[in-house]
């Protein structure tokens, strides 16, 4: 495996100086840069209007005394993009769009508005809903997103730009999913933990980059022959966003390897495309708002309970890590739903809440893993 | 004909409102949990018995119960910071003292996000933990000028009609939704002029007797009695020449109360400092007059809710407060169960400081006792009076 492109990914996603070095070199190749969160907004159409669309993931060395923090319990997330806005982290960020999502990132966009202000802040109001009549409102809601970003852009406003653009996310898409398959049969091709920096890199950086890079990840992929399996214990990630890559390495260290994932940067990212004949709003909002369901949308109960079920048969792995951002209260309830769906499957879970601005786990986050993946093992025997 | 009194209306709503959920009940009548903002008139008006588990939370809040019930909510530590409402929620299923016996169990739940997320991600809990039917309505943000927006919650809401017709089979009573929607709206005005006589000095209602006065339009809002009830209060509260407190310096609280202190709010009770108005309790004065058309009346109403304002709605309308009330500092409480009412603290402050009026933070929750510092609370609160004398 290409060591210099698995450092660059991690880089991007865990060193901030040196993603805004990064992005700061995108600028002329682009009419901007749309910083966005949440898998809501669709990328397809800030990237159809000129822009370079970047996830906003945590800074993860915000902490500090001198830092403006927002009240608890506003999530641990939102309290470090906060206190890194503060600090002027996203200065050289053109815009920022808000999802309709939870109430931390409501909170945060209030306080943008309020003490951030630059960039400016944008909220795609996309419903919570997923029947019919949400699926027409949405549909209208891309099309002025589309309308106010090209007046923004002052890009042409073609149906053939966001259809290349579609082709093109689609695309990378599949390659994402045929990464996935290739670690289902040989998981000794690239830790857990480096899928994980490599799929979230793609959220930061050139799509066109990193389209390259994931062709060349998944040719190696298929080329290599299936390598002897380490001894390890094979670990489902579930959770919101997780973009600290280090505490990903220190639970595959303790003894584990990360098989697949249900995370918000893993396979709820890539796990549906926009199709491609028909109107072009309705595509992506069937895209967006029907993907892999999600705690802050409502999607019935009983069929999220079974389509998890469906997507832990396949790894079929020997326990789960539910990895949760201190505060975030819809993971919380996410988590209660999940562990009660993997009962009748006998897998176990274990939850850790974590800070998101710190680096790495602490003793007390390492000891649960250890003892969690200890007792996997007794289960084993 | 002798107006009945205020508190003999609210001691019947009170009393009726549990013991006709238990009657409903045992009548095999549909009984609805809904959440603060819901649209209540068109529940009513399909026979639907509405009850409220964030007002019931309430209940066992002020009962001094809600410390016992959030730990028998047998929930694991991580989840002791989501909504105390909720957590007591939880708890009533491990609980035997409850208040008033509990609530009857539900046949449909009915959750709206125009005052939070959390009500969702509660009721769908619930729904899944019970297996009872849940309907749940989007309010992405105020539809004031959005048409688009307007017609998505409008449609939704036919869309509830729709949902409990197949729960019920009962059909929806046009005569009775108008009626509901006039009372709804005639309740709100009213509420609006009784708090509007605190403008004057002396107050003529505490803060504390408004938010005992709050029942009626969280819970019977929509009512006939509701109306009464806020007419029989307006009306025994005419302003009278009296002395008490006059030259009080006059304190706005902004937000929850906190339901389980016996005055509800920590001290700020003697003759110098007075909180004359909570704005809480005017986030309940919904705005029903757009049009004669009930549903468009109720996607105006319901969309339009404090929480859901855009940041400068609330500020402007507090500040709107702070003049109209002659407001001379205010105290604002984090509320640690509400993310979506501590978007405003820090830029409200702000905006009073250019004012030079002062404001103070006071951290706690709005019934989990658990979160309560009384020393700390009161020696802020100690602190901002000097702070109040100095200026």
């Amino acid at each position: 495996m290409n060591e210099q492109i698995i450092e660059h990914c991690r880089k991007l996603v865990s060193d901030s100086d040196y993603r805004k070095t990064y992005l700061l070199g995108l600028k002329d190749k682009y009419r901007g840069l749309t910083g966005y969160f949440s898998n809501y907004i669709p990328e397809e159409i800030i990237a159809a209007a000129g822009f370079h669309p970047l996830r906003i993931i945590g800074s993860l060395n915000t902490s500090g005394p001198h830092l403006q923090t927002l009240f608890n319990p506003a999530c641990s997330f939102v309290q470090d993009v906060y206190a890194a806005a503060c600090s002027g982290e996203f200065s050289y960020l053109d815009h920022i769009i808000f999802p309709n999502s939870c109430d931390s990132l409501k909170l945060l966009y209030q306080m943008w508005e309020s003490e951030v202000k630059e960039p400016s802040a944008y909220t795609l109001l996309h419903p919570i809903n997923t029947d019919g009549g949400s699926i027409e409102y949405f549909a209208a809601q891309i099309k002025v997103f589309a309308e106010e970003l090209h007046r923004n852009s002052g890009a042409d406003f073609s149906q053939e730009e966001p259809a290349n653009v579609i082709d093109k996310y689609n695309r990378m898409r599949g390659l994402l999913r045929q990464l996935y398959d290739i670690r289902k049969s040989n998981k000794a091709f690239l830790a857990g933990s480096d899928t994980i920096a490599l799929m979230t890199a793609g959220l930061i950086m050139d799509r066109d980059e990193y389209h390259q890079i994931l062709e060349q990840v998944v040719q190696e992929g298929r080329k290599q022959k299936p390598q002897q399996d380490k001894l390890s214990k094979n670990i489902m990630l579930i959770g919101p966003l997780m973009d600290n890559i280090h505490f990903l390495e220190q639970i595959e260290e303790s003894g584990a390897t990360i098989v697949d994932d249900d995370i918000t940067n893993g396979t709820r990212y890539f796990d549906r495309d926009v199709q491609t004949q028909g109107d072009l709003y309705e595509n992506l909002d069937r895209r967006y708002i029907l993907s892999g369901p999600s705690p802050t949308l409502y999607t019935d109960p009983e069929t999220d309970a079974r389509l998890f079920q469906e997507k832990v048969a396949g790894p079929n792995p020997d326990g789960i890590i539910f990895i949760n951002q201190k505060f975030c209260e819809p993971h919380v309830h996410n988590y209660l739903a999940k562990a009660e769906a993997l009962k009748p499957m006998g897998i176990p879970i274990l939850m850790l809440e974590v800070e998101h601005n710190r680096c790495e786990a602490n003793e007390r986050e390492l000891l649960r893993i250890e003892s969690f993946l200890e007792m996997l093992a007794v289960a084993e025997k | 004909m002798k107006l009945e009194s205020s508190k003999t209306i609210l001691t019947k709503l009170f009393t009726e409102y549990y013991l006709t959920g238990t009657q409903a009940k045992k009548e095999g009548k549909p009984i609805a949990f809904i959440t603060a903002f819901a649209p209540v008139e068109i529940l009513r008006a399909m026979g639907v018995f509405c009850m409220y588990p964030e007002s019931y939370a309430v209940v066992c809040a002020a009962s001094k119960k809600a410390s016992e019930m959030i730990h028998a909510s047998r929930m694991s530590s991580f989840t002791q910071d989501l909504c105390s409402y909720s957590l007591i929620d939880f708890g009533t299923e491990h609980y035997e003292r409850l208040p008033y016996g509990g609530l009857p169990d539900p046949d449909m739940l009915i959750a709206t996000n125009n005052q939070c997320g959390t009500t969702l991600l509660w009721f769908k809990l619930l729904s899944k933990k019970k297996n009872i039917p849940l309907f749940i309505i989007d309010y992405p943000a105020a539809a004031d000028d959005r048409p688009a927006l307007r017609q998505y919650i409008r449609r939704q809401h036919e869309s509830l009609v729709e949902f409990v017709q197949q729960q019920t089979s009962n059909p929806i009573d046009d005569q009775i939704l108008s009626e509901q929607i006039a009372n709804s709206k005639k309740t709100c005005q009213t509420w609006k002029n009784i708090h509007e006589l605190n403008k004057q000095s002396p107050i003529r209602l505490s803060a504390n007797k408004l938010i005992n006065a709050l029942f009626p339009i969280v819970a019977a809002k929509g009512t006939k009695s509701a109306c009464d009830y806020y007419e029989a209060l307006l009306h025994e509260n005419q302003p009278s020449p009296e002395n008490e407190s006059k030259g009080a310096t006059r304190l706005l609280w902004h937000g929850y109360p906190m339901w389980f202190l016996a005055k509800k709010f920590p001290g700020c009770f003697d003759t110098d400092f007075q909180i004359v108005l909570d704005d809480y309790t005017l986030w309940w004065d919904l705005d029903y007059s757009s049009g004669a058309d009930p549903m468009e009346a109720m996607t105006k109403a319901y969309s339009s809710t404090y929480l859901n304002w855009p940041l400068n709605q609330k500020l402007d309308w507090v500040e709107s407060l702070v003049d109209e009330y002659a407001i001379g500092g205010v105290i604002c409480h984090a509320n640690r169960s509400c993310r979506r009412a501590l978007a405003d603290i820090v830029p409200l402050r702000k905006r009073l400081s250019k004012r030079n009026i002062p404001s103070i933070i006071v951290e706690s929750d709005m019934a989990n006792p658990d979160f309560y510092s009384k020393e700390q609370v009161r020696l802020r609160i100690e602190s901002f009076r000097e702070t109040l004398r100095a200026s």
